[in-house]
């Protein structure tokens, strides 16, 4: 996407523009979700880790790219209604913040804890974290 | 009826992180999600999913994503990891 490296040097943006903007990064989205089954390789291999850190890689450029376009788009005056797509491109980055934060290895390690039974029961998180116990 | 829940055990770190009143939505989503344990994708038997929810306190604005493993053989969901993003104010309505 060009919007900040084309915006950065233009006046302004009007809420039409913006909705294409946004319009654009909500595509490039649908683009990259068809390699989310790349993103958590069940093995620990290295061909397998590799694709899976040029697939993060993308998420984390469109991110900040994304965020970018939203913090310009805030400073637009909005159209009754506001301006489409706006809280799915924040929901949209969210998501791929809480993904990037989630390594492969992480996630493989966890998915190992639970296969081999080590985990804990919400009573026991309960008393872990010091919350009151609910029956 | 309801599923089991399990956590994994590097996954209570993730709850560790959040602030206690935080914990206790992360809870209540997760106690949601075994009363009513979303369909499993393309029909696998051992999938994962994604839920997320959003909370917003003292003026911040929490979206929390939950990664669980949905077991149809044992009707259990395994909470394997939890990921708290802190988001700005949304300035569109």
């Amino acid at each position: 996407m060009r919007a900040e490296s084309l915006l950065s040097h233009l006046p302004g943006l009007t809420a039409d523009a913006a909705r294409r903007w946004i319009a654009a990064s909500l595509a490039e989205v649908e683009a990259l979700r068809a390699y989310d089954d790349q993103l958590y390789p069940p093995a620990d291999d290295p061909a397998s880790l590799g694709a899976a850190e040029h697939v993060r890689a993308a998420w984390r450029q469109w991110a900040d790219e994304a965020d970018a376009l939203l913090a310009r788009v805030a400073a637009v005056a909005p159209p009754a209604g506001g301006i489409p797509g706006v809280v799915d491109l924040d929901r949209a980055v969210a998501g791929a913040r809480a993904m990037l934060k989630l390594s492969p290895q992480t996630l493989n390690e966890r998915r190992r804890q639970v296969d081999r039974g080590d985990v804990l029961t919400a009573g026991e998180a309960r008393r872990e974290l010091g919350l009151k116990h609910r029956p | 009826v309801s599923w089991g829940l399990s956590i994994a055990r590097d996954a209570i770190v993730d709850l560790q992180a959040l602030d206690p009143w935080l914990q206790e939505e992360v809870l209540d989503e997760v106690d949601g999600l075994c009363a009513h344990p979303p369909r499993p994708r393309g029909g696998l038997v051992d999938a994962e999913f994604v839920h997320d929810f959003e909370r917003t306190s003292a003026g911040v604005r929490h979206v929390v994503f939950i990664r669980v493993r949905r077991d149809e053989t044992t009707s259990t969901l395994s909470v394997l990891s939890i990921v708290d993003v802190v988001r700005p104010p949304l300035s569109q309505p």
